[in-house]
């Protein structure tokens, strides 16, 4: 089976700074549309429109949090199947190992180096069975 | 100027910015260690937040010693059950608020 293209990333968190570089950063791959959220519950909202091919969530926001939101796409079949990341600055191994476990099919570490951010996020793409999600 | 020269230029004019307002977040966050002190406990649960937001994006930016101390006020703002959080908490601000001020120093000698 093919690969889909990577074209469209909704990166969420509350933090502006951190979503103005991850746009920026993800701007370096050519191609792909990056669309921003302040909140997961937001997220939540704009997903109909948006129709992401994948979903780098933070963990820690306020409201409804990163693995929440996880959750709640989960139980929504037009969302079950976008495949998540969290960009987190807690990815200490149990932490990395629950977010796991809840269906993230990667986790990033933040800090994170925003000149390898946007090739970090194409070879997570690569590495997923599309097949599967 | 290429892409990624012009993307480092940005990363440092968004990281100016980000201790600029790190700045001014710490009166909300003496007001929040004031609410703590007068028995409110949600409070506490704010100022992890606040603390845990300065930890990670601290360290995005290179400001490593802001983030550190960050880290150290959520940690003890995670521990309600300590009876010395309240002093605790203002011991961890005062450090954190000397780190962002000498972070914001040493930027304007550069």
């Amino acid at each position: 089976m093919s690969r889909p293209l990577l074209r469209t990333v909704l990166y969420v968190d509350d933090e502006p700074d951190i979503r103005e570089i991850v746009e920026l950063a993800l701007g370096l791959v050519g191609g792909l549309s990056v669309a921003t959220c302040e909140s997961g519950e937001r997220a939540l909202q704009c997903l109909p429109d948006i129709t992401p091919d994948l979903v780098l969530l933070d963990v820690m926001m306020p409201g409804t949090d990163g693995p929440t939101t996880l959750q709640r796409m989960r139980a929504d079949p037009r969302f079950a199947n976008i495949p998540v990341v969290f960009v987190t600055a807690k990815a200490m191994p149990a932490e990395v190992a629950r977010f796991r476990e809840l269906g993230a099919v990667a986790v990033i570490a933040k800090p994170f180096d925003p000149m390898q951010f946007g090739q970090q996020i194409v070879t997570i793409w690569e590495g997923i069975d599309h097949g599967r999600a | 100027m290429d892409e990624r020269d012009e993307l480092q230029q940005k990363i440092a004019d968004i990281a100016g910015r980000y201790i600029q307002r790190t700045a001014g977040e710490l009166g909300g966050l003496r007001e929040l260690i004031a609410k703590v002190r007068a028995g409110n406990t949600a409070a506490a649960k704010e100022i992890e937040q606040l603390a845990h937001k300065i930890y990670g994006s601290g360290s995005m930016f290179g400001f490593e010693a802001v983030s550190e101390q960050a880290r150290e006020l959520e940690l003890v703002a995670k521990d309600t059950a300590d009876p010395q959080m309240v002093e605790r908490l203002q011991v961890r601000a005062d450090a954190l608020e000397e780190q962002v001020q000498a972070a914001i120093r040493a930027r304007g000698a550069q």
